[in-house]
């Protein structure tokens, strides 16, 4: 290689960090405004000079943000739902999970089809009927409404019968010749295996139920049972145009708040969480 | 005959049970049914009705159909929701191959980049709708500042009918193209380093390499980000329910919003109901369509 093929070179390798940067900061800057934002005292939110670091630094908004509004509330209900629409999902996944990758049983594949097609039909096209059901049930504006339909995605079934399949079937086999029911080999053999796959649909799970929108929107209708992101969006609504651009600071706050657990879980769990983003394709 | 043991009959009945599949299949399979299957099969029934929230309603067979062709908002929303797949799909796939291309590149800080590229997929969409408003806003937000330090604006992002749908579609883009980015990483570590050096051998200079190597290798990814962006895109709700509430002059109705005011606000369920069968069959028939045109590039 010449002179100038050594610099051509050079010279790509410097535009590549150029644009790896432009990236990096293009990506976080926005996150890192909120952030800014939430920190600024009322009067210097309409500074006519951008300031990246604010000056002063106050908190005000967050205890405005916790004293004004039922944002402890919001926080609860959206982690109690998560909570329990974690624990169902996982409870009907693992079983029926279970089924499909070692029972016989008859009309198994096209069972397994069914529920897989239904991946493909949009939430949205089943909220009026899913609407007259849960009202019929009694179950408007309660937790339970919000969370028991959230466990029926097939993503999860998907998952963990493809990860159960993996397994050897030996390991099975000989615990039956032991003595052992299917119900003690899926509890003691094949869920203490399936750690990652576990960890993928806990993440995924957590993650859909606190970002999910639409659903809760719909369901939720008094204070008792609003999450956090249809609290927000009735906090944006309920500012008139005057008073929501005085109040950037406190719905910057609020919204730090909302997505400051899924941002911090990200950080920890990063490859995992990248590992089932790929492995499922999911989209929250 | 040994004596009934009341204990050993309940024991073996117990364990017939934990071992028959309809323990395993029930839990998951009731409520599939009740709140996944039953309501796709209803929602077709539901958009033959006159219906509110109380009541089981009117049958009025295709009135809503028919309904739907003067419904003016309804094109509009249609056309809008198209409007906003061509300009978010082209940018969120090819933008993603390229970051991907970029950020596969043995660079200092890559891991860090990526993380920084992928990080905005996990806030919740209410936030995103929050922070863009405030970030497009036009007398105060900062994008306006940028433009002005560079002599353009200001633009009226979020109200004005000519660039709400852009806004819109900016932070979209922030939004979600992590998540293309991360789908094509993984599908770049899979390309046989033997393929790229044979190439190279060949003589194919990086720009060849990857119009006759790595694109043609990556197609199955291609097909699956194209499809799962032109799903997504149709449903598209959180950002424009947030950013404009379908407006100004209904410039950001989309269907998913005409069909929720019409649903939820409205409470004119049936023919909510109606909208979100076209929005299924859309979504059907351009589902097909990906697929039938990655058919006939493989053939």
């Amino acid at each position: 290689m010449g002179r100038t093929g050594l610099a051509v070179k050079e010279f790509r390798t410097l535009l590549l960090y150029i644009l790896l940067g432009a990236v990096t900061v293009l990506a976080l800057a926005p996150t890192a405004w909120m952030f800014s934002t939430s920190l600024k005292a009322r009067g210097a939110v309409f500074e006519q000079t951008i300031r990246w670091i604010p000056n002063p630094i106050t908190l005000e908004n967050y205890s405005r943000a916790f004293s004004s509004l039922p944002l402890l509330t919001w926080l609860n209900n959206s982690a109690l739902i998560a909570a329990f629409t974690l624990i169902l999902t996982l409870l009907c996944d693992i079983l029926i999970a279970f089924a499909f990758a070692r029972l016989e049983f008859r009309g198994k594949n096209l069972l397994f089809m069914l529920v897989l097609t239904t991946i493909m039909v949009p939430s949205q096209a089943t909220a009026v009927p899913m609407f007259k059901l849960i009202n019929w049930m009694g179950l408007i504006d309660t937790k339970t409404g919000i969370v028991v339909p959230q466990a029926a995605e097939a993503i999860g079934v998907f998952l963990l019968t493809q990860f159960f399949k993996g397994i050897p079937k030996e390991l099975g086999e000989a615990a039956r010749i032991d003595g052992c029911s299917n119900w003690q080999i899926l509890w003691k053999i094949i869920v203490p295996l399936s750690g990652p796959a576990i960890t993928v649909l806990t993440i995924l799970t957590l993650a859909n139920s606190w970002n999910n929108f639409l659903w809760p929107l719909i369901v939720a209708q008094s204070e008792a049972s609003i999450t956090l992101p249809v609290g927000l969006a009735s906090l944006m609504s309920g500012f008139s145009e005057a008073a929501e651009a005085r109040e950037y600071g406190l719905l910057m706050a609020t919204s730090m708040v909302a997505c400051l657990p899924t941002i911090v879980a990200f950080l920890v769990l990063q490859q995992r969480f990248i590992e089932g983003i790929t492995m499922t394709g999911l989209k929250g | 005959m040994r004596p009934f043991n009341r204990e050993q009959a309940f024991r073996r009945v117990l364990l017939r049970a934990l071992d028959s599949s309809l323990l395993f299949l029930a839990p998951y399979f009731v409520i599939f049914l009740l709140f996944k299957l039953g309501p796709i099969i209803a929602n077709f029934l539901v958009s033959a009705y006159r219906l509110d929230i109380v009541g089981g309603g009117e049958f009025i067979g295709l009135k809503n159909y028919h309904h739907l062709l003067t419904d003016r908002l309804f094109w509009v929303a249609l056309r809008n929701t198209l409007y906003y797949l061509v300009l978010v799909g082209p940018v969120v796939i090819i933008g993603g191959f390229l970051l991907a291309l970029l950020l596969n590149q043995p660079l200092r800080g890559r891991a860090f980049a990526r993380a920084a590229v992928f990080m905005p997929y996990v806030i919740m969409v209410t936030v995103v709708g929050a922070l863009w408003r405030w970030i497009l806003e036009s007398r105060f937000g900062i994008l306006n500042y940028y433009l002005g330090l560079l002599g353009i604006g200001p633009v009226y992002w979020l109200t004005s009918s000519s660039t709400a749908m852009i806004g819109i579609v900016i932070a979209t883009v922030w939004w979600t193209i992590g998540y293309n980015t991360v789908i094509y990483l993984a599908g770049l570590q899979d390309v046989p380093r033997e393929l790229i050096e044979a190439a190279e051998i060949d003589g194919a200079g990086p720009l060849r390499c990857l119009t006759q190597v790595i694109v043609p290798f990556l197609r199955p990814t291609t097909f699956f980000v194209v499809l799962t962006t032109v799903i997504y895109s149709l449903q598209v709700f959180g950002q424009v329910y947030t950013m404009t509430g379908g407006g100004p002059r209904y410039s950001t109705l989309t269907l998913v919003q005409h069909l929720y005011v019409t649903g939820f606000r409205l409470f004119n369920l049936g023919y909510s109901a109606t909208i979100s069968v076209v929005l299924f069959i859309v979504i059907l028939v351009m589902s097909a369509g990906v697929f039938g045109f990655l058919r006939q590039n493989v053939e």
